[in-house]
């Protein structure tokens, strides 16, 4: 019997050129153990079987090249230089092949086993685009296989290919630059005596004056680099473009040009904001009146288990509430909001919406110091938080994310919808409701200038337009599933032994004392009945559920009864901005660390008692 | 002129980049290039960005304003 070997395959590729769909097209399929994308890596792998083999499929951040600007550059640069993979396929969207050839020769220098996929092969014959693929493969010395991944075409010869170029470790040909740069290339490589197999890759990338690649080599600094970098990419370019026109045939393709008036027509001025928000306003229509309907079912049986053992005394229970609370949480949570969400998103996330959604908000996000594409996470966040600090991945710095993720935090979800609905709405009429809302925004936009007065502006929008595509219904169901296991296995669990952790508090009956503890911050600071204390605690765990706490702490469902109408209003205040709950803080905590998290953790909760307790002046 | 200052819908092509080495580099990854033939699709006059569209790669593009006044073409008659 074959010894059997996990093969580490790496995917790369720019932005759009179908990378993820094949990643989706395999890893939802006999997917056997799956990791996620974390704070230290920020690509996802995944381990499929594939025939009589294991694979474990990383996905690399998309990138147009790998200059280590930008955070995903970074990221793929260290993954291949750790290079904990076996090979690396480059999957090129062969209807703009002419600028993805750049990122193959910057792959090429990294002088490592690959294999090339030439992928929305269809696209590119529409356009009138004929490649050669063998001319290539003779050219780069390694395989190219054509693909129409979404179609699910070419994938099986594409992994064939791969594993075979893993055994054999087949690398492709070395290319050569002009005789001045090489030369430069030498004496660089001797001056830093760096000689390993790396050495012409760290020497090209330290005269090209590559920040991170310098840091890496001792004596880098001094080798004079001005001159040298422009050369050095342009040369790569014209290299590109050069090999394209060698291997590939452009006949005069039938060009859409019904695509730019519709784009003409949807995008300029006011319509594009008309076109976005019709488009948010339908995702939230969907999602709120499919997640009620499901809310409701779904939550029926739970609470009334949740009833019937509150009905017994004892410890015991108290511990079992605890974990019914849990589940019921993550039921209220993924059900009803995030699956619905997630599979809008996966169905439009392709179809080429968002960008130009992104085009049509960026004038008045860059007022907030951020670009078009954060309006995504925004909208998403009215429905839940936990799937808008997921979405902040469509943005491509770090520090757009956080500032992002910030903000995402003052949204009023769906919970806190419900707690708005029933205090203010209930207490204080529709026309109470919109206003508050409207004061909502107002503060999210005074924070967003602050953020953008205190951290370096967004740069400015540049990004790719891709043609309108319809959505593989059989792709959407695998990615769904694919990031619903995110939630039902990394943020359920640490949400159900929290609601534990709570009921504890029940259980030795501290309630009081920490109601007295908070008191000052209660009574003193907002303003509130000192039997709050508890129930804002509570409000961590699931926003609404301090709605339900606060009625069983003052022992009426008729709040007026025992709160002023000023005290009402601060309440809801306080729960709207403060502490995001736990889901979400798990999900900050995920995807930006421990210390990130501290810090939204305590925006939200000075945002919410400054404005609490100005309040008090109003009301 | 720049990209900036073309009328919609009149083809032109790109000439240079004045901008900086990082933006230049940025612009040229997302297949821009001299001597391409590029259009403006979505824009208006004096504010907001633009969607171009390279004709000879059949790419299409949205850019900021600030990023648009920075590339140099010549219009196609």
């Amino acid at each position: 019997m074959r010894e059997e070997k996990t093969v580490k395959i790496a995917l790369a590729g720019q932005p759009n050129c179908g990378k993820s769909t094949i990643f989706n097209a395999v890893a939802g399929y006999k997917a056997i153990v799956s990791n996620f994308p974390g704070t230290t890596v920020e690509y996802t792998k995944t381990k499929i079987k594939f025939g009589d083999r294991t694979i474990e499929l990383i996905d690399l951040p998309g990138t147009y090249s790998l200059s280590t600007m930008d955070e995903a550059e970074l990221s793929a640069v260290k993954f291949l230089l750790e290079g904990d993979f076996d090979v690396v396929i480059n999957v090129i969207d062969a209807s703009v092949m002419s600028r993805s050839l750049e990122l193959t020769l910057e792959l090429i220098e990294y002088d490592i086993p690959m294999v090339i996929c030439l992928n929305m092969i269809d696209e590119a014959e529409k356009k009138g685009i004929v490649i050669d693929e063998k001319k290539l493969e003779e050219k780069f010395g390694i395989p190219v296989v054509k693909a129409i991944a979404i179609k699910g075409k070419g994938i099986r010869e594409l992994f064939h290919s791969a594993i075979e170029s893993a055994e054999t470790k087949r690398k492709p040909y070395s290319f050569k630059y002009d005789e001045m740069v090489e030369r430069e290339i030498e004496k660089c490589m001797k001056k830093l005596s760096i000689k390993d197999e790396k050495g012409r890759l760290f020497a090209i990338k330290i005269l090209e004056g590559d920040g991170f690649f310098k840091r890496l080599v001792k004596g880098a600094e001094e080798i004079d680099d001005g001159k040298l970098a422009e050369i050095i990419v342009k040369e790569r370019h014209a290299l590109a473009m050069k090999t394209f026109e060698e291997v590939a045939r452009i006949f005069k393709g039938k060009r859409s040009t019904i695509e730019n008036r519709i784009d003409a027509f949807l995008l300029t001025g006011w319509r594009g904001y008309l076109f976005s928000i019709s488009f948010f306003f339908l995702v939230l229509f969907l999602i709120f009146s499919f997640g009620g309907w499901i809310e409701e079912i779904a939550l029926a049986p739970l609470d009334k288990i949740l009833d019937h053992l509150s009905k017994y005394e004892g410890s015991f229970y108290r511990l079992i509430e605890g974990l019914v609370q849990g589940i019921a949480g993550g039921i209220a949570v993924v059900l009803p909001y995030l699956l619905p969400l997630l599979f809008i998103l996966s169905l439009t996330e392709d179809a080429g919406i968002l960008p130009r959604i992104a085009f049509a908000f960026d004038s008045i996000m860059h007022r907030i110091g951020l670009h078009g594409k954060s309006v995504i996470p925004f909208v998403i966040g009215y429905g839940c938080n936990v799937p808008a600090i997921m979405s902040t991945k469509i943005l491509e710095t770090e520090s757009e994310r956080k500032k992002v993720a910030l903000l995402t935090g003052l949204i009023p979800c769906s919970a806190r919808t419900t707690v708005i609905l029933a205090m203010i709405g209930f207490y204080g009429g529709f026309y109470a409701v919109v206003i508050y809302y409207l004061f909502n925004l107002f503060v999210i936009g005074i924070s967003g200038r602050i953020i953008a007065a205190l951290t370096a502006p967004a740069p400015g929008l540049i990004i790719e337009i891709p043609p309108y595509r319809p959505p593989y219904v059989n792709m959407v169901f695998k990615k769904v599933w694919f990031r619903t296991k995110d939630f039902i296995f990394r943020a359920w669990p640490i949400l159900i032994v929290g609601s534990i952790f709570f009921s504890l508090l029940k259980v030795f009956n501290i309630e009081d004392d920490i109601n007295s503890f908070l008191a000052p911050f209660t009574k003193g600071i907002l303003g509130l009945p000192p039997v709050l204390g508890i129930t804002l605690i509570f409000g961590i765990l699931r926003k609404e559920l301090s709605m339900i706490m606060l009625m069983a702490a003052i022992g009426t469902t008729d709040i007026s009864s025992y709160m002023s109408m000023g005290e009402i209003i601060r309440f809801t205040v306080f729960i709207t901005f403060y502490i995001p709950c736990l889901a979400t803080i798990i999900y900050i905590w995920k995807n930006f660390g421990g210390r990130f998290t501290v810090l939204a953790v305590i925006f939200n909760t000075v945002i919410a008692t400054l404005l609490t307790f100005l309040s008090r002046f109003l009301f | 002129m720049s990209i900036a200052d073309i009328k919609i819908g009149k083809r032109a092509r790109v000439k240079e980049f004045v901008g900086g080495w990082g933006l230049m580099r940025k612009v040229m990854a997302l297949g821009i290039d001299p001597g391409d033939e590029v259009r403006v699709v979505v824009g208006m006059e004096g504010r907001g960005p633009f969607i171009i569209e390279n004709i000879t790669k059949g790419t299409k593009i949205a850019m900021g304003r600030g990023i648009a006044r920075k590339i140099i073409v010549e219009e196609i008659e």
